[in-house]
């Protein structure tokens, strides 16, 4: 007898891919210091625990990358979906971050 | 050939390449229609320790359109887990494999099988976990019976719900069940048979089988026809429209990839993220393969079908046509005119309308797409011939493909002008066209019921040309 099975686990990572996003992007409108860059080197043990929950259940890691520097898209990958967000505040995060990559 | 490493992304990624694709009427099961897809080409059978295996990080899906707008209706999705039991040993198996549980094997792949239906009663139904598939043949030690270790991997299935099974499904290693000279046609489209005919001479030879010897990695199934159809019929009308599906199959990977550094938390392997990207497809033998250009080769394979109206030139006029006439002086002086191929069009792209051939039509609407196209409501022929419909055989290429189907003839044939006059008349094929072939045969005959596809070649002792 066949078993009915809705992707239970990839929609489940994309919701909370999606919530991971918003928080990030109130994250950087709530903490001016990181808009320039300054790295919050301490986590909370609740944010931890979420992108461990995160990466445990999409069984991979999360990647992020600029899709289209004009619209300020960053695409967020978990699991076997993705997110497109627009936010250049991200992504200038994103840029000041890389160019200590570049140097 | 005839999708076996035509592409150059492809090329260097064999575990996500579809090398050929196969879908038929069976005289032993008529009312289901039986789906192959390959995987995998150039598989030495005695390529361990770590013999061929499905990609464990690659989806292979079979996509069916069954209501002409070349847009899959129904997917049947394979996923692969390999496990190995035995992390200690550098071995694939410690002992012969007397079944598929026997403890002597080591890496064995398990897969998931879903099935996807679109359209007005949309579902996503799990036909199938951890579902086995046989070892590789190995030699005489190792697989001692591979026959049984192969027909234990098939697998009845409940395709409508009822309790019943009613379809069959095999995922493993088999044999390249395709023939091609691959090493005289590459050799600036060289036919061995007519070689002293070629611009560059040499006698007349038979043709030597560059698949011979080898193996690939067979997805199968068999499903009635009823499953297939867009409203649950039997199909029985080869003029209905519904009596037509198209068939193509893919791989695809996810987006992106990432490698570990990290040595203090090192990952057990590489891991994915994201969507799924498609990397190769297949429907008609040989299109990727000598239609389209070098330089469109990646795109094509990146392409839904329903989009392959941008490849129409190079149906219309392929680059094979013109160089006939070049490399075979004097032998194709009607093909020398570089005619326009409107029946490619209509054969490979839309399917064949109702009009051209009496009684048979395989039309898939204007929408121009590459699939394998299949009249279900054709029965099996009683006395097949290998070049199909150009035959006279309506149950043969390219009305579906069966194992025997002699495609690089046919298609062959067919760019050297043979199916023009289906649609113009005035056209008059040179004498040569309906006589090309590569000289070749398969070296393994099929067996007499599903999968079909002969078992492959052990590692320990085989031949190839």
């Amino acid at each position: 007898m066949a078993d009915s099975d809705r992707s239970k686990t990839t929609r489940r990572a994309f919701l909370k891919v999606a919530a991971a996003g918003a928080a990030a992007a109130g994250i950087v409108a709530a903490v001016p210091g990181m808009a320039s860059g300054s790295p919050r080197e301490v986590g909370s043990p609740q944010e931890i625990a979420d992108m461990r929950e995160l990466m445990a259940d999409s069984g991979g890691p999360l990647v992020a990358y600029v899709r289209n520097p004009a619209k300020g898209e960053v695409v967020v990958m978990l699991g076997e979906k993705e997110v497109v967000r627009r936010d250049f505040g991200l992504m200038s995060q994103l840029t000041h971050i890389a160019r200590l990559a570049v140097r | 050939m005839s999708s076996h490493r035509e592409a150059p992304a492809i090329s260097k990624d064999p575990v996500a390449d579809n090398t050929d694709l196969y879908a038929w009427v069976a005289a032993d099961a008529p009312d289901h229609v039986t789906i192959l897809a390959n995987y995998i080409p150039f598989e030495k059978p005695e390529g361990g320790p770590n013999f061929f295996a499905f990609g464990d990080d690659v989806l292979y899906e079979i996509k069916i359109d069954n209501n002409q707008d070349a847009r899959e209706d129904i997917i049947y999705q394979f996923r692969f887990k390999t496990i190995v039991t035995n992390q200690n040993t550098f071995l694939y198996n410690t002992g012969p494999i007397g079944s598929l549980t026997d403890p002597n094997w080591n890496v064995r792949q398990l897969y998931r099988l879903t099935r996807i239906r679109r359209g007005s009663s949309p579902d996503t139904i799990v036909l199938g976990k951890n579902l086995r598939t046989p070892p590789v043949n190995i030699g005489p030690r190792s697989t001692p019976d591979y026959a049984a270790l192969a027909d234990a991997a098939i697998i009845g299935l409940d395709g409508d719900g009822d309790g019943m099974s009613d379809m069959k499904v095999f995922a493993g290693q088999r044999e390249d069940g395709f023939n091609v000279d691959l090493g005289s046609i590459f050799d600036l489209g060289a036919l061995r048979p007519f070689q002293d005919l070629h611009l560059i001479g040499m006698p007349a030879a038979a043709g030597k089988d560059g698949t011979k010897g080898f193996n690939v990695h067979t997805i199968a199934l068999q499903i009635p026809k009823s499953q297939l159809t867009s409203d649950g019929s039997m199909p029985t009308d080869p003029m209905a429209p519904e009596s037509v599906i198209g068939i193509w199959a893919t791989a695809s990977r996810q987006k992106a990839t990432v490698r570990n550094d990290d040595e203090d938390d090192p990952a057990p392997e590489n891991q994915s993220a994201g969507p799924w990207v498609q990397v190769s497809r297949l429907g008609n033998p040989l299109i990727n393969e000598v239609v389209i250009p070098l330089s469109r080769k990646d795109v094509w394979n990146s392409r839904r079908p329903r989009r392959d109206s941008v490849f129409r030139k190079y149906y219309t006029r392929p680059e094979l046509q013109a160089l006939l006439p070049i490399l075979y002086p004097g032998v194709f002086p009607n093909l020398a005119t570089n005619p326009p191929r409107p029946d490619l069009v209509a054969i490979l792209l839309t399917g064949i309308p109702a009009g051209i051939i009496g009684g048979f039509q395989n039309f898939t609407g204007p929408t121009q797409a590459d699939m394998l196209r299949l009249n279900m409501a054709i029965p099996p022929s009683a006395a097949p011939s290998e070049f199909g419909i150009l035959g006279g055989d309506l149950a043969g290429f390219p009305n579906g493909r069966r194992l025997a189907d002699n495609v690089a003839a046919i298609e062959l044939r067919a760019i050297a002008g043979v199916t023009l006059p289906l649609v113009d008349p005035s056209y008059t094929p040179d004498a040569a066209a309906g006589l090309l072939l590569d000289g070749t045969s398969n070296e393994v005959a099929s067996l007499p019921e599903f999968p079909y596809l002969g078992h492959p070649h052990q590692g320990f002792e085989h031949v190839h040309d």
